[in-house]
């Protein structure tokens, strides 16, 4: 690659120019400017009448659905790794364990485990009150 | 890039201005009319292939060296893009997208058929009357050249006319071809390289 090559070579520029076939007549360039259009218009009134098939559709709207679904995809995984990894019901199970065990080791009475499970203002009583003999 | 693309047309639309990329007002108007060509209106397809058919045509004749193939191509071309107008984005300018479909179904075709489009490089003369010896010597030199060129690659045959004749950048030419400025510009210096020699050989005998 030399420095000149990136400059025009007039020289070989007019050699190339002589071979060059000539170039069609404005009446061979209209001509085929409507052979074109007349071979287009079965597929545009195809168009115009909407009977684009199936896959037209999906072509034209996968730009737009692949991104969407991409992103549904992600929000719902997101949701589920979520939900999976929730501590709610495992504290919650863990409190019922304790109370059990109390009741089985005698630290506490029975009816404090049937009020705790029931979940009745006397439940808040018996929690109280084994908080308090924990103490 | 936009600047080079205007200079090259101003630079060169004095003698073969139908291969301009494009000019900057083009866009608007384009959308406007493929908008309208994706609805099946067959005036807006007329006028978009009013508009790019000239810059089309002297592509695949450039291409295919043969005018009714070059018809065929630049048909085939229009009505490929029309079938997949929905995947054009609108956004974009029509000319390099509409340039790609011809140059690679242009590189197909011609690459199927190198002896006709190598036939059809050689009755062109655009010269003044000549003297008879200086027929001769032209005719020669000419012929040599000819065969030269036809027997370049096909890239590199089309990047060298792209860029000599046609005005085209380095850039502009990797674009359309689809390919890295570096492999054009080593197409480009290979291919003078073996025209010149063709020409030096006549000029020292």
């Amino acid at each position: 690659m030399r420095r000149n090559d990136l400059f025009s070579d007039r020289e070989l520029a007019r050699a190339l120019r002589r071979l060059d076939p000539p170039s069609p007549t404005s009446a061979q360039m209209a001509a085929l400017a409507r052979r074109i259009v007349k071979r287009a218009t079965p597929m545009l009134e195809a168009r115009r009448r909407g009977h684009s098939s199936w896959w037209e559709y999906a072509a034209a709207w996968a730009g737009t659905l692949l991104p969407l679904g991409a992103a549904a995809a992600l929000v719902a995984s997101v949701s589920l790794l979520w939900s999976a990894t929730s501590q709610a019901p495992a504290r919650a199970h863990a409190v019922e364990r304790t109370a059990l065990l109390r009741v089985i080791t005698n630290q506490a009475p029975s009816r404090d485990l049937v009020d705790f499970l029931l979940d009745t203002p006397a439940a808040e009583q018996a929690r109280a009150r084994s908080r308090g003999r924990s103490r | 890039m936009r600047d080079t693309y205007t200079a090259t047309a101003r630079r060169h639309d004095s003698h073969r201005g139908a291969l301009v990329l494009r000019t900057s007002g083009e866009s608007d108007l384009d959308r406007e009319l493929l908008t309208r060509v994706r609805g099946g209106d067959r005036d807006a397809f007329g006028e978009i292939v009013e508009r790019y058919l000239p810059r089309g045509m002297a592509l695949a004749m450039r291409l295919l060296r043969h005018r009714e193939d070059a018809e065929d191509l630049v048909q085939d071309a229009f009505l490929s893009a029309l079938q997949h107008i929905d995947l054009f984005d609108l956004s974009r300018p029509f000319w390099p997208w509409l340039s790609r479909i011809i140059v690679n179904r242009g590189l197909d075709i011609s690459a199927s058929r190198s002896t006709r489009a190598a036939d059809a490089l050689a009755e062109n003369v655009g010269d003044s009357a000549p003297t008879p010896a200086e027929s001769v010597e032209r005719g020669e030199i000419r012929e040599d050249f000819r065969r030269t060129l036809a027997l370049l690659p096909e890239r590199r045959r089309l990047v060298v006319q792209l860029f000599e004749v046609d005005g085209f950048s380095v850039a502009e030419i990797a674009k359309l071809l689809d390919s890295s400025p570096a492999t054009v510009r080593w197409h480009l210096h290979m291919g003078r390289r073996q025209l010149r020699n063709a020409l030096a050989a006549h000029r020292r005998g």
